[in-house]
């Protein structure tokens, strides 16, 4: 068949097929993930690790148990394997979490306590604990748990300050926690959200 | 006109696609990386200016420059994997947009390696620009078929665009193609001042 | 020839369609080209005159066909540059009322100047659509986007003003070219004394 009148067939359809795919174009891709922590404590009332929840989105929580075997049998073994993947990923983007102590970062150790499971809204649950290198008094200091995705392509929330625990000691000398959210920055069309939790113990 | 003829069979080739546009925004990552360059019109222009350009130089230039950007982009994006680009991809993209559109608007005959210069930097700056959306625990195989999607979606809009630049390169002394690359430069242009004057005020 | 025309013309009408764009929120990139897009054609002083630098073209036919629609969204990339950057062009709106005047009558009286001249005259005009298109672009949501769906919408309305122009290829064809010359003239005149 001859080039040209090859080309003018595939050009008129060619276009129409270009205009109408503009009306599926995705917004990017963008996940969500819903934060509950809790403060872990010593008997000497230290702050030694944070208690975390990541509650994934259906999407995200589809996408990443894509392909497991999610039978009766082999469930808890396909979690378990993807929540090692799943915690690697987690600490190369330092579980997205900052700890300030009077604005001074601290330091985490290994994560070694950790599961991951599906709850009842087939959504994934990642619980584990982030231990500190070293414990630290709050009384009379004040802590700032910042959340966020500096790529953007996550918005990791607390929601609210309902989902920061303190505990029963610490309830008893620090004042409620309160929530600040900002935009800091956008990147590739989306918008990095930062979310600091500021547990004022002064 | 015969109802089998091939013009006929490509249209509705074609026209069956429709509904991919549709299902296609979200259903799994190779499709995700294939319509990852449609969300950043820094690469949309850059690649539509350099099929243009392809196009009008004919198939002697073309059949050296098209492997040749596949080549530097599939190795490009996947560098992505190990490395991140530093630079600011619209301050490179736009402006050789905007040479690629006076390169058509002039329609000179070229040697091949311009072309091929232009494709190397575009591919080059398109690939390191899209990385993965960085998902922790996400899995390998999903990472290499949104790579591949925006491998492929790079090459077909260069082979389709070209195609029909081909087709359309002498008719009415080109006048098509050289209003396309005057909108690429115009376009092109405009934005990279307000980048620069953003810049110089933010 | 003639089918290469009729090729053109179903090229002209497909690209005309406003697509499924029209089908989204408006909102981030797909918000900034539609309202980039409709910024030239909502605006009826510049629809006539893009329409008429393709006419123009067509009517003085090669090289002008391709020149004048080339010189015009290049040079227009230069007033937007001036209005981005806050250089102040006195009289936008008279500039842009009168290029409508101007290159409606050179339509209507079927003026050939020589190339180079009708070139300046058509990048004079330009650089007051420019100005006018340059200092709404910081203000759209998507700049890139904008600036393309603005470019975009002007080449198509070039376009389909040479598709008018090769009407001229037909006896008929030139009264109606030149009649659609004569009423680009006249908004323009409408457009100078405030009515729109």
């Amino acid at each position: 068949m001859k080039l040209t009148p090859l080309i003018k067939s595939v050009t008129a359809p060619t276009l129409v097929l270009l205009f109408a795919m503009q009306s599926s174009f995705a917004a990017g891709f963008h996940y969500q993930l819903d934060l509950t922590a809790k403060l872990v404590n010593n008997p000497e009332n230290e702050l030694t690790a944070i208690q975390m929840s990541w509650i994934y989105d259906k999407e995200l929580s589809a996408i990443l148990m894509d392909g497991e075997d999610l039978s009766e049998a082999k469930r808890e073994a396909s979690l378990k394997k993807r929540a090692a993947d799943i915690l690697s990923g987690l600490s190369d983007v330092k579980y997205f979490t900052t700890l300030l102590l009077d604005k001074n970062a601290l330091e985490f150790a290994d994560v070694e306590k950790y599961q991951l499971r599906l709850n009842k809204e087939s959504r994934l649950q990642m619980n584990l604990t982030l231990p500190l290198k070293k414990s630290h008094t709050l009384k009379g200091h004040t802590l700032d748990i910042v959340v966020t995705d500096d790529s953007a392509v996550g918005l990791a929330t607390f929601i609210d300050t309902s989902h920061m625990l303190l505990g029963e000691k610490f309830k008893a000398t620090c004042k409620a926690p309160t929530l600040v959210q900002k935009q800091l920055a956008e990147i590739d069309g989306h918008a990095q959200i930062t979310e600091t939790m500021t547990i004022n113990c002064q | 006109m015969k109802i089998l003829s091939t013009q006929n069979l490509l249209i509705a080739l074609i026209g069956s696609l429709l509904p991919m546009s549709a299902w296609a925004a979200g259903t799994s990552f190779f499709m995700k990386g294939f319509y990852h360059p449609t969300m950043v019109p820094a690469h949309l222009l850059s690649l539509f200016a350099l099929a243009l350009l392809m196009g009008q130089q004919g198939w002697r230039n073309s059949r050296i420059v098209l492997p040749l950007f596949l080549f530097v982009l599939i190795a490009s994006l996947a560098m992505t994997r190990y490395q991140t680009a530093s630079w600011n991809a619209e301050l490179i993209l736009l402006p050789l947009a905007a040479v690629t559109g006076i390169l058509v608007i002039f329609k000179w005959d070229l040697s091949v390696i311009v072309p091929s210069i232009i494709a190397i930097i575009a591919a080059i700056v398109i690939g390191m620009d899209s990385s993965v959306p960085r998902i922790p625990g996400l899995q390998i195989a999903k990472i290499y078929s949104h790579l591949a999607g925006s491998a492929v979606f790079g090459i077909s809009l260069l082979l389709v665009i070209g195609l029909i630049a081909l087709g359309l390169r002498n008719v009415l002394d080109g006048v098509i193609l050289r209003i396309l690359g005057a909108w690429s430069t115009a376009g092109a242009v405009l934005v990279v001042t307000l980048l620069l004057v953003g810049d110089l005020n933010p | 020839m003639a089918s290469q025309m009729k090729y053109l013309l179903i090229i002209l009408l497909i690209l005309a369609l406003p697509g499924m764009v029209l089908a989204h929120t408006g909102e981030g990139i797909t918000g900034g080209l539609m309202s980039g897009f409709m910024h030239p054609i909502a605006g009826l002083d510049h629809v006539t005159a893009m329409i008429a630098v393709g006419i123009l073209g067509a009517f003085l036919g090669k090289p002008a066909i391709w020149v004048l629609p080339v010189v015009f969204p290049l040079v227009m990339a230069f007033g937007g540059v001036l209005g981005l950057v806050g250089v102040p062009i006195p009289f936008i709106e008279i500039g842009i009322a009168v290029s409508s005047i101007v290159l409606g009558l050179m339509i209507l009286f079927a003026v050939k100047f020589p190339l180079w001249i009708t070139a300046i005259i058509v990048a004079a005009f330009a650089i007051f659509h420019g100005h006018a298109h340059g200092t709404e672009l910081p203000k759209a949501a998507n700049a890139l986007s904008y600036s393309v769906g603005f470019v975009v919408s002007t080449g198509l309305l070039h376009l389909a003003g040479i598709g008018i122009g090769e009407l001229i290829r037909w006896p008929a064809g030139q009264i109606i070219a030149r009649a659609i010359g004569g009423i680009i003239a006249l908004a323009g005149v409408g457009f100078l004394t405030g009515w729109s």
